[in-house]
């Protein structure tokens, strides 16, 4: 992207090989295979032709230049190279059209580089790919010496500026040579600098520097190397994006170096040796290579390329584009286990402090920071200002990053004690940087009541309490709900309806229910809630007399039945339906109803209170006392803020007049709020609905985790509830709660949700590693019941053929051992004992893994 | 109230000497956030594994490119431990840690050059992987406009993709993000954000859809009220929402709501997708370059020029407000090997219980919050 200005350019109409600038500056010699001309520089007008070299028809080879060089002492002295091994000398001051002075065809193949001396003008030196240089006296008029590079082809040769008989070559194998011209039996020095050929060399102009020397190639890199005592020593070096094809140290800047390509990048590129993985400046507005690159040497803010599309230009440095200015240096990363990456450029507040004018620049940087934006750009824009490039250099140089990591400490989150209880927005933040709570919940909660063998209402009660210990007050009353909602629909066991006799399947329960009593134990322990009531039970659990009684009591409440034998058969038979609930509500009617006025609310509030107490399952059978006492505190734990998102809701499906949601609302009020006389058949109606809304409602909150876990306890057991929920939700929220469940590593959870659900695409995901055996000779896949043999045993073909050790070649009955990579397995001890057998004879396992 | 310095109890900030050669220019963590892959001006990436005490460790780092390193990204796990870089050179590059066998029969991990994608003229300036459900696909976007979606069609053989689309944007784009909803009905949609400086060139963030009919994808909408460069998007991890939300780092913070195109009776012609700002906020002085967000989709970290990090977070009615802010410590950088352990320097908003003093700013810029004089800035002249 450019800066400002287009740059001064002009299109010559053929590729340009090479350039070079005239002693004063003003002029420019560019060269091509048919082309040779002088253009006059000049600022305002653009490039001016200024002569044309290249004329008559019949040129010949002598013509096709691939290099030009421009004499620094005389201003009339040009010498091309040309590709056929000839190099022609031209005196510029000659008259008429015919200005050539010699034609040095001394080379065998093409001269690849000419370089004048910088002092005496007379001298020229020549780099072919013959592999040799010749020194030419333009006075002779004829090569004074030869030097036998005895390695590769020449690329390039320089004078030294400084040393006056020193000259630097680079080779086509990698090679720099350092040679006196005086000796030109042997170089001076020789050493590998490039991988490939050396492209391109350039001595530095300071002379501070003088035997300092860059060098570029094809392995993409610049290098800096000075010699001490004829030692070369690499210095620095520059990784460029392509192969060099020039460098040429910028004039007064010691340590900037411009630098074009051979191939693929069209840009020009100025390094800074301080910082040398970022251009310093960049000029993109070539379409092809640029071939040739020369600084003004009288403006060092000014340098020239040609390219091979033709176009010569002039770019100004303060038009570069800065890749290091528009890159974002700054980082931010959020990870799965609660660390916050953050790395940020350092310098930035420097810069604007540097900026000179202004108050803005005496304040810190987060002050004045676009105010001082404004500065630094004005100030750049003005083309002499000496601060043109100085406060950019120093930003450029002074760009460190700073590299932090935010670790989570263990924050102590204040445990949740109560539904009323809300998190602190400590613990809040807390929770969602570091999902502790997720983790502890997904690895709580039970998801499989049935394999579990808990009811659904107690796997509500003991999920809620899991909620209640993550502090997801929330959580907790919805799982709670449910258990009201759907402990009817869902139960354990799909053949108890059909069972005649409640007392056998009571029995039979009792007996599934001492395998989870441990687990149930824990449960009520754990329950604060309810406590008050489970306290009776708890301490009967010891004696043996009271245990069966109590689980019966167990079971019965949790699904939802009443211990009243003549209310117990009709429970779960569909067409009495919610026989034991109607007798509850008539029950109520008597009791409450009766007082009930249509806008009475508080009244209502009284209603739920034996409703929920009752669908709360916390009504002892009649026997146990129950104080008034356990009941408030259930009745004030159903109070709090859920009301908040569910009030609304219900009341516009129980359309009934909506009060104002104030503080002292209930929620199970809203959810309940149903005309009286319709109670409680519209709860049947709506619990679904509500039960939706309630799970779409986290889904939007972001829990993902509640509506899963209880879609998937709803649907686990053998009658489960489906929830109205279309699919591609239900999908949408299991792989999105997989995915979560992955980040956390919970595999575990992670298998049970896949195993649990019911959306096909997400039940494909555990089929990746389920594999199905089949018999080896009749293909038909092997029975469950007996999954190492096939169902046709007994038919001596198939005996023994299903699944059979490769090494004892009997059948395997347990685990199988295999070979992910040929297949081969069988018994764990079997292939243990192969393994050990083939090391101990040190004879290869049989294919090429290795097996363990 | 303890919520006065509620990030400082959380978060204990620890400076790690990267040791690249030169800028960092960015932090990406892996799937399970347990390793860290960092990319640098000085054509490195390295790979940083964290130990049980939750120190970090470079356990690798290698030259990616020949130009300047933009962006680090790790694929899905499922994919196997691979990175996409891209960088100044114009490449995109594929990246896969395997397991070899050195000269003295011991196993060692080394990452390999998978392959280079080279179709770009320009820095390519950003590189993301699809979400997993989508394949293995990787988008890339250059400067000069071009979106570029490659696929490897064998997800075993990471040398081969293929460019299965290329998407014309017209002007320089600077960041990408795709959208991770795995919604069956949800489209794939890509947001890219541009970095063109001109204020007048209409909206600079775009989302694409990809239509499974026309096999291509397409611009469905341009957010016209970004016209300041964007330097950074992301979208916001999709858990079972509805709707999309994107947060966009420019001038100021934004956040948007997108609702997704419906095209759930699968006509030809659904309705385009909508967005709605939710929140802006102005409270980074400068330019805010970086945004992030945590797992859950609900809190948004931003990071502006200067190196402060804001958290932001929705309320339970979805109004969004500053919960936190990580201070840059003006602490001159240790070049020490072990890094000091300091203390986050931190200063939220004062938060009232639950009940926050929120501002909500849907339409225009607010004026930018005023900070007080921080004793440390006073008289600090540089």
């Amino acid at each position: 992207m450019m800066r400002g200005n287009k740059p001064v350019m002009i299109n010559v109409g053929s590729s340009v090989n090479a350039l070079s600038l005239s002693k004063d500056n003003s002029k420019v010699v560019i060269a091509g295979r048919a082309l040779l001309k002088i253009y006059n520089v000049d600022e305002t007008n653009g490039f001016t032709e200024h002569l044309n070299l290249h004329v008559g028809r019949k040129q010949g080879l002598n013509m096709s230049c691939s290099d030009v060089a421009w004499s620094s002492v005389d201003e009339t002295l040009v010498a091309t190279a040309a590709t056929n091994g000839a190099v022609v000398a031209w005196d510029l001051s000659a008259p008429g059209r015919e200005k050539k002075l010699a034609i040095l065809a001394e080379h065998r193949r093409t001269v690849t580089k000419v370089s004048f001396h910088n002092f005496e003008a007379n001298l020229l030196i020549s780099g072919s790919q013959d592999g040799t240089m010749k020194l030419f006296d333009l006075r002779k008029r004829e090569s004074t010496s030869t030097f036998q590079s005895k390695a590769d082809g020449v690329r390039s040769v320089q004078f030294n500026p400084h040393e006056y008989f020193l000259f630097a070559a680079s080779f086509d194998n990698g090679y720099v040579q350092i040679w006196d011209y005086r000796r030109p039996t042997g170089c001076v020095n020789q050493f590998i600098a490039h991988k490939g050929s050396v492209y391109t060399l350039d001595w530095h102009p300071d002379a501070d520097r003088k035997m300092t020397l860059a060098t570029g190639g094809r392995d993409n890199m610049v290098k800096v190397w000075s010699f001490e005592n004829n030692k070369e020593k690499e210095i620095n070096n520059v990784p460029t994006m392509s192969s060099v094809s020039s460098v040429k140290w910028r004039p007064h800047h010691p340590e900037q170096i411009a630098t074009v390509s051979m191939m693929l990048d069209f840009s020009v590129n100025v390094w800074h040796l301080g910082r040398k993985y970022v251009p310093f400046a960049h000029f993109e507005v070539h379409k092809d290579s640029p071939s040739g690159i020369a600084w003004k040497q009288t403006d060092s803010n000014y340098i020239f390329s040609c390219s091979k599309d033709g176009n010569l230009m002039m770019h100004a440095m303060r038009d570069a584009s800065c890749p290091a200015d528009q890159s974002v240096s700054s980082g931010l990363a959020f990870s799965s286990c609660g660390f916050i990456a953050h790395s940020s450029q350092t310098s930035n507040t420097m810069v604007r402090a540097q900026s000179p004018l202004g108050s803005s620049s005496k304040l810190p940087a987060i002050f004045g920071w676009k105010a001082g934006m404004k500065d630094m750009v004005e100030i750049e824009n003005l083309p002499d200002s000496p601060l043109a490039t100085a406060p950019r250099t120093s930003h450029f140089l002074n760009a460190k990053s700073k590299f932090r990591i935010f670790t989570s400490v263990h924050y102590e989150t204040k445990p949740c004690v109560d539904f009323d209880d809300y998190p602190d927005s400590t613990s809040h933040i807390f929770e969602h940087m570091t999902m502790k709570n997720f983790i502890f919940a997904a690895r709580k909660y039970i998801l499989d009541g049935a394999s579990a063998n808990l009811t659904f209402s107690e796997l509500c009660h003991y999920n809620s309490e899991v909620a209640l210990d993550a502090g997801l007050c929330n959580v907790a009353r919805t799982w709670k709900l449910l258990g009201v909602f759907f402990h009817k629909d869902i139960l354990l066991n799909k053949s108890s309806t059909k069972v005649e006799s409640g007392e056998k399947l009571k029995k039979l329960e009792s007996e599934n229910k001492r395998h989870s009593l441990t687990v149930k134990k824990d449960e009520i322990h754990g329950s604060q809630i309810i406590s008050n009531t489970m306290n009776d039970i708890d301490s009967e659990h010891h004696s043996d007399d009271g245990r069966l009684q109590i689980e019966d009591y167990l079971t019965d409440i949790a699904r939802g039945r009443q211990s009243e034998p003549d209310l117990y058969m009709t429970d779960d038979d569909p067409g009495f339906g919610y026989g034991g609930i109607t007798s509850e509500a008539e029950f109520l009617s008597e009791h409450e109803y009766s007082y009930v006025p249509s806008e009475a609310f508080q009244q209502r509030e009284d209603i739920e209170l034996d409703a929920i107490a009752k669908f709360g399952h916390i009504e002892p059978p009649s026997g146990i006392n129950v104080d008034t006492e356990s009941e408030k505190r259930i009745l004030t734990a159903h109070g709090g803020r859920w009301h908040e998102k569910v009030v609304p809701k219900t009341m516009e499906l129980s359309s009934s007049p909506s009060p104002p949601a104030n503080e002292d609302d209930n929620i199970s009020e809203g959810v309940i709020n149903v005309r009286p006389t319709l109670w409680p058949a519209p709860l049947d109606e709506i619990k679904e609905d509500i039960a939706c809304q309630q799970l779409e409602y986290f889904a939007e909150m972001n829990d993902i985790q509640t509506p899963v876990v209880m879609l998937l306890a709803m649907s686990s057991y053998p009658t489960p509830v489906i929830l109205p929920i279309k699919s591609e939700t239900v999908e949408h929220w299991q792989s999105s709660y997989l995915d979560l469940l992955a980040k956390n590593q919970l595999w575990v959870e992670h298998a049970k949700v896949v195993k649990l659900s019911r959306v096909p695409a997400v039940q494909a995901l555990s089929s990746s590693s389920t594999f199905t055996l089949g018999c080896q000779v009749c293909q038909r896949r092997l029975p469950s019941s007996n999954p190492w043999s096939c169902d046709r045993r007994m038919d001596g073909e198939h005996q023994n053929k299903a699944v059979s050790c490769f090494y004892c070649q009997l059948p395997v009955r347990g685990r199988y051992t295999y070979c992910q990579g040929c297949s081969f397995g069988g018994h764990s001890s079997c292939m243990a004992a192969w393994i050990k057998l083939c090391q101990a004879n040190r004879t290869p396992i049989v294919c090429k893994y290795h097996c363990v | 109230m303890d919520g006065c310095n509620a990030l400082d109890q959380i978060y204990m900030v620890k400076r790690i000497n990267s040791e690249h050669k030169d800028l960092l220019h960015d932090v990406s963590f892996d799937f399970f956030g347990k390793r860290m892959a960092t990319c640098s001006s000085d054509q490195s990436v390295k790979i940083w594994d964290v130990d049980e005490n939750g120190e970090w460790h470079c356990t690798a780092s290698w030259k990616t490119h020949s130009a300047s390193v933009w962006k680090v990204t790790w694929a899905h796990p499922e994919f196997g431990q691979v990175l996409a870089t891209c960088s100044f050179d114009r490449t995109a590059a594929i990246w896969e840690e395997t397991v070899v066998e050195n000269s003295s029969s011991q196993t060692e991990r080394v990452w390999v050059h998978k392959v280079s994608l080279v179709d770009s003229r320009t820095s390519v300036k950003d590189v993301k992987f699809a979400p997993k459900h989508l394949g293995l696909q990787l988008a890339t976007c250059s400067s000069n406009g071009i979106i570029r979606i490659y696929e490897a069609p064998d997800v075993m053989n990471l040398t081969h993709w293929s460019l299965q689309n290329q998407i014309q944007c017209k002007i320089s784009c600077s960041c990408l993000s795709w959208n991770p909803s795995t919604h069956r009905n949800h489209l794939p949609m890509i947001a890219v954000g541009s970095d063109d400086p001109s204020s007048s060139g209409g909206g600079k963030v775009f989302i694409f859809e990809y239509n499974d009919q026309t096999r291509d994808w397409s611009k469905v909408l341009t957010i016209m009220s970004m016209t300041d460069a964007v330097s950074d998007l992301c979208f916001a991890p999709n858990l079972g929402r509805k709707h999309h939300v994107l947060a966009v780092a420019s001038e100021d913070l934004h956040i948007f709501t997108i609702k997704p195109s419906s095209n759930e009776t699968s006509t030809s012609s659904g309705t385009p997708p909508t967005y709605n700002q939710v929140a802006h906020f102005t409270d980074h002085c400068c330019k805010v370059v970086n945004v992030a967000w945590n797992d859950l989709g609900t809190i948004v970290i931003s990071s502006g020029d200067d190196g402060h990090v804001y958290l932001w977070m929705a309320n339970y009615l979805g109004i969004w407000r500053r919960v936190g802010e990580l201070k840059k410590d003006l602490s001159p950088p240790s070049d020490m090997a072990s890094p000091p352990v300091e203390k986050s320097d931190l200063s939220p908003l004062p938060v009232d219980g639950n009940r926050i003093n929120f501002r909500r700013f849907t339409q225009g810029r607010a004026p930018p919050t005023e900070r007080p004089l921080d004793p440390k800035f006073a008289g600090a002249y540089y």
